[in-house]
């Protein structure tokens, strides 16, 4: 690790800053979750055509959370946020039987890219409110997650639209974060 | 740190003994009621109620007429082909994927679209809509009434103010050749919809006229047929949807509605939106609802308009402000819609 690199790391556990990446394929629902983090209105959003971020406190971090938007098109512009990055968060539609394959393909680019290797990965498997989704169980298989090694992983049914969900996945990541900096 | 394996393991399985969620209790209901797949040459209703606010699917059909007159959480359109297809109020996003030549009357919080061709869609999207990978796509306004689908937007939380229908962002657009245009206004919906208002559905009084839609029908970026343009802003009361409805139709005969839009605005922001004119008699009720804002366009429409206003019931009146000062118009006009757009994108 280079030193400067080194030192910004040191700066940002002292603050207790955390910087979380929010990706998955478009509609499934990432400015939603972030909007919702935030406490904010979700009845108006605009399919994402760059990035949002965000700052959330909890449990005595500061949560720096990016959400990327997810169109095909502007996928391969992803790696651009990988850089420092503390914990990241994939969602997914778990009502979208039809592109499951797809999002397992970019979450796979994403596992096996150098400058993620190691940083916790939580799925959201999202719109669990809705009558066509699949249980977050077919969609860790639909994934392959048990396939992934040397990374710590979680998979959390959620509603963004019913806040359910959410927090318990938030707390999965303090909890491994903190584990992960002792 | 390499610690995958049986301890993360377990977790989420503990978890899910001592957390139950909604989606663990609800009552199991079968999906295939709320599906419309693989069929040919067919004729699909769905009256109001037999939905009542759940997700949809919509695929691999072929010739095909599918109207649902009634709200839907979220819904996707895949591999359909040479299809018509009328969505009532959608509260999440509709999601139309690798269909052809195919037409749409939706109303929705989203519209997205990738890999479609030749689709011409009747629009009201409370955000910008957006396409992908899409080409020779039509949109026009919003354009149908039926019984209860003015409470069907209330119950997907949906504005019949909030309309960007033409304001498209494409995440693919090409050199030579926009992948969208509009509708042409000429254009018959009894005719692109056959059936839409024949005996099966008459107990519904279903309307496709311009005049009777529940979603003001609007210019969007077609040209401005004069160079005079007013604009009207309803503040809150009880009646202010049917103020701002009563103001376009009176106009009907001497104005187009260019664009309409309600929205929240503080104190501050109303004096940023009109820094010329004196508002404070509305200051009250901004906190207690959205101000719609009306641009209207026709020759000598600042006079039209106050003339008709004034035609209004007295509490009406004092609920409308209208640029009487013409150089007033166009900053105001660009003003609030500008703030609705900002608001919109973040
Ligand atoms: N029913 C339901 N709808 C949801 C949920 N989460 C998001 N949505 C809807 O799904 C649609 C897409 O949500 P967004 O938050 O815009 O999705 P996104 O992942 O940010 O999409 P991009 O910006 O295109 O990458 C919106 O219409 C949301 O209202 C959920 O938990 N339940
Ligand atoms: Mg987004």
């Amino acid at each position: 690790m280079g030193l400067l690199k080194l030192l910004r790391k040191l700066k940002s556990e002292s603050n207790k800053e955390l910087r979380i990446l929010l990706l998955g394929l478009d509609n499934a629902g990432k400015t939603t979750i972030l909007k919702k983090l935030a406490s904010e209105d979700i009845n108006h959003i605009t399919p994402t055509q760059g990035f949002n971020i965000k700052s959330v406190q909890s449990q005595g971090f500061k949560l720096n959370v990016w959400d990327i938007g997810g169109q095909r098109r502007i996928r391969p512009y992803w790696r651009n946020y990988f850089e420092n990055t503390d914990v990241l968060i994939y969602v997914v539609d778990s009502t979208d039987k039809k592109r499951l394959e797809e999002t397992g393909v970019e979450l796979e680019e994403l596992v096996t890219d150098e400058k993620l290797s190691g940083v916790p990965l939580l799925v959201f498997a999202n719109k669990q409110d809705l009558l066509q989704a699949a249980p977050a169980s077919d969609i860790a298989d639909g994934l392959s997650l048990h396939t992934l090694s040397g990374r710590t992983y979680q998979i959390q049914a959620c509603s963004a639209l019913k806040g359910e969900g959410i927090q318990d996945g938030l707390e999965w990541v303090m909890k491994t974060v903190s584990k992960k900096k002792k | 740190m390499g610690c995958f394996g049986s301890k993360e393991k377990e977790d989420p399985e503990k978890k899910t003994e001592e957390k139950k969620y909604s989606w663990d209790k609800r009552e199991k209901i079968d999906p295939a009621l709320y599906t419309v797949e693989n069929l040919n040459d067919e004729f699909v209703i769905r009256e109001p109620g037999s939905i009542d606010g759940q997700q949809f699917i919509i695929q691999n059909c072929k010739n095909t007429r599918i109207y649902l007159f009634d709200h839907i959480a979220s819904i996707t359109v895949d591999d359909c082909v040479d299809c018509c297809i009328i969505v009532g109020p959608v509260m999440g996003s509709i999601f139309i994927r690798d269909c052809e030549n195919c037409k749409f009357i939706v109303a929705c919080q989203q519209f997205r679209t990738r890999d479609c061709s030749k689709l011409d869609v009747f629009l009201s999207c409370a955000t910008q809509p957006i396409i992908e990978a899409s080409a020779k796509l039509k949109f026009g306004c919003y354009q149908l009434n039926y019984d209860g689908l003015k409470e069907q937007f209330e119950k997907s939380q949906l504005s019949l103010f909030c309309n960007n229908w033409c304001n498209i962002h494409d995440f693919t657009p090409v050199t030579e050749k926009s992948n969208s245009s509009l509708i042409s206004e000429e254009c018959s919906l009894n005719e692109m919809f056959p059936g839409i208002t024949d005996s099966s559905t008459s107990k519904l009084n279903i309307s496709t006229n311009r005049g009777d839609s529940v979603v003001l029908v609007s210019l969007g970026s077609r040209p401005k047929p004069s160079l005079d343009s007013c604009f009207v802003a309803v503040f809150p009361s009880n009646s202010s949807y049917q103020v701002a409805r009563n103001i376009v139709t009176l106009l009907k005969d001497k104005c187009v509605l260019v664009q309409i839009r309600e929205i929240n605005l503080t104190v501050g922001d109303l004096k940023r939106i009109f820094p010329n004119s004196d508002l404070s008699v509305h200051h009250a009720a901004i906190s207690s609802g959205s101000v719609i804002g009306i641009e209207l366009n026709g020759d000598n429409c600042c006079n039209v308009c106050t003339d008709v206003v004034s035609t209004l019931p007295p509490e009406e009146q004092r609920s409308i402000y209208s640029s009487l000062n013409k150089d007033e118009v166009s900053g105001e006009t660009e003003r609030f819609f500008d703030f609705c757009d900002i608001q919109m994108n973040n």
